[in-house]
């Protein structure tokens, strides 16, 4: 008994030695060899630790004003001091605990938007992909309507009535990125649909929502992913944008914008104020990029060129 | 080509249509565009004098064929703040936007094809990897804190260039610097792709058998079919920049139709925003529309679709 079990065992080794590795370590390999990917990912894990856990890593109360100790500079240039590490604003506030809160409000925004546009985008996209003819007619005008609005000023008219606040930002860009999934979607589904699988789940009986949610849209998943990251940095740019015009997050709530709106008057003699937190969305959204690029490359080798 | 014509036409009269109702339709959102505009101390009486007053408490439907009559007689209403006719405060503002968008275009076609040619050509060279590098780097760089920092460098430090106005050229460098950095990465990805799939094709190879020079095989018969998506993008690209000027506009303090809307979107100027939206989204269906008839001349595998 002992030696038939040493036997399979020698087997099964023998056997994952040969066999060629499955496309899910196949992956990862790749995963592990690509730089851009882990760098992405690194960026967009500090910005996730920043929103998660704002007080830990805060040092000071990004609300408490100090009007002795206003418009302290960072500690690397003269007169800083690592009380305070990026030194602090026209109120006296820390502006390095400013910058870690305002992480809460980028990864929000971004991660609500982007989740809101996919859904929408993928549904339109899968439906007009599948049903094609009229349907398909049907969801490539509703695209071609949301392509000819100018985004950025439809955003500021929806904010200018309805305020802006988190869950209204988050609510509007969602609104408002979502042609990209449609596209990539629909051209996929068209691609996925002529295979035998849809046409066995069809002979099979499969209801149409059935066939589109649980045969195709696992299907175009990666796709969606690779959009998704892209889509995220738009979202967080536009947001920081908008509270930059003044018409996005509203003060005292650190959004990275708002606090390059906010450092603008002093930009000439302290110009660490619009430049470190121009740099934390430069960085993230550099990071979210790199991401994004990766994961196409990564779970789509042979469509990069 | 005259079937594709008709059709491309008709779905764009069908864009223009829906794109004016949203236009008017979205300040209305709030429910009471009257209750808005009255303010928050309003007493009843005067909210429906303000409705009376503008028309606002007619049905939507009366409001919106009135609008849209007056839209195709050249009479866009009046501002309700300076009670100038919107038609003027539209073209005295358009000018500069257009000249902008224009030399924005072009700079950014002057540095994506060839840059975007070389890195086909030398593909997975240091070339190309410093074309990857700027398309991340103008990707993630937000429009307006780029704005901020060619003020801090080239306006301030060494004082090159104005920092405000639209006066001489030299007021143009800056903000078409930063237009143009918004539209480059598209266009340049755009462009290598295209040349890296053509440079690939038979006719390519053919066009190298029969021993015809680099420079001809590159610009004769590569090139031509390489740019044609890059000429619909950048009929895109205008639509976009010209939706976007917002940004540029109020960052360098330039009366352009960006910086009118942010005006009027503040005050619920509605008369001049829905006018505003929809002069944007017609400019972008007609932008396309011109793209799609361009490539259409170019390519006869799509007007003989």
């Amino acid at each position: 008994m002992a030696e038939t079990s040493k036997t399979v065992e020698v087997t099964s080794r023998r056997l994952d030695e040969t066999m060629p590795p499955s496309p899910w370590v196949d992956m990862r390999r790749r995963a592990m060899r690509h730089r851009g990917l882990q760098i992405g990912l690194f960026f967009i894990l500090v910005a996730l630790l920043c929103a998660l856990f704002s007080p830990l890593i805060a040092t000071h109360d990004p609300f408490l004003q100090d009007l002795n100790n206003k418009l302290v500079p960072p500690f690397w240039v003269e007169g800083g001091s690592t009380a305070h590490l990026f030194g602090t604003d026209s109120l006296g506030r820390d502006f390095f605990s400013r910058i870690v809160y305002g992480a809460q409000v980028t990864m929000t925004v971004g991660l609500g938007a982007t989740l809101m546009s996919s859904v929408i985008g993928s549904a339109l996209g899968v439906i007009g992909g599948y049903f094609g003819g009229r349907v398909d007619q049907v969801v490539m005008f509703i695209v071609n309507v949301k392509l000819a609005m100018p985004g950025i000023l439809i955003a500021l008219s929806l904010v200018s009535i309805f305020g802006g606040s988190l869950l209204v930002l988050t609510l509007i860009l969602g609104f408002l990125f979502w042609d990209r999934f449609a596209v990539v979607v629909r051209a996929a589904t068209q691609q996925i649909r002529a295979n035998e699988f849809i046409t066995a789940a069809e002979v099979a009986g499969a209801s149409r929502f059935w066939i589109m949610f649980r045969e195709i849209l696992p299907n175009v998943m990666n796709q969606i992913i690779v959009v998704a990251s892209l889509e995220m940095a738009i979202a967080i740019l536009v947001e920081a944008t908008l509270s930059f015009l003044g018409l996005g997050i509203q003060p005292p709530t650190p959004s990275w914008g708002l606090l390059i709106s906010e450092g603008r008057t002093f930009m000439f003699f302290k110009p660490y104020l619009i430049l470190i937190p121009g740099a934390a969305i430069f960085f993230l959204v550099v990071g979210i990029n790199l991401l994004g690029d990766g994961l196409r490359d990564v779970t789509a080798p042979e469509g990069r060129n | 080509m005259l079937r594709y014509i008709v059709d491309r036409l008709i779905l764009a009269v069908f864009v223009a249509i829906v794109v004016s109702i949203i236009s008017f339709g979205l300040l209305r959102l709030s429910g009471d565009l009257a209750r808005e505009l009255a303010g928050e101390d309003a007493s009843e009486a005067q909210i429906a004098e303000i409705a009376t007053l503008y028309g606002l408490d007619r049905p939507f439907v009366v409001q919106y064929f009135d609008w849209i009559g007056g839209v195709f007689q050249g009479d866009l209403g009046r501002s309700l703040f300076t009670n100038e006719p919107v038609l003027d405060m539209l073209l005295a503002s358009v000018g500069v936007t257009v000249v902008m968008s224009f030399l924005a275009l072009i700079l950014a076609l002057a540095i994506a094809i060839p840059v975007g040619v070389l890195a086909a050509v030398y593909a997975n060279t240091w070339i190309d990897r410093l074309s990857l590098a700027v398309v991340v780097f103008s990707k993630a760089m937000p429009n307006f804190w780029f704005a901020l920092v060619l003020i801090y460098v080239f306006g301030v430090l060494l004082q090159w260039f104005p920092i405000s106005g639209a006066e001489t050229w030299q007021h143009y460098v800056m903000p078409v610097a930063v237009m143009a950095l918004s539209v480059l990465p598209q266009l340049m990805r755009l462009t290598r792709g295209g040349m890296l799939e053509v440079l690939d094709a038979d006719y390519i190879r053919t066009a190298w058998a029969k021993g015809l020079s680099p420079r001809r095989v590159f610009f004769k018969h590569a090139l031509r079919n390489a740019v044609l998506p890059v000429v619909s993008v950048s009929a895109v690209s205008l639509g976009f920049m010209l939706g976007g000027s917002v940004i540029v506009e109020s960052v360098f303090s330039i009366n352009g139709i960006g910086a009118l809307a942010y005006k009027s979107i503040q005050r619920i100027d509605f008369p001049v925003v829905q006018s505003i939206l929809f002069f944007l989204s017609m400019a972008y269906v007609v932008l396309t529309l011109l793209s799609d008839l361009i490539n259409a001349r170019l390519d006869p595998r799509i007007r003989l679709r």
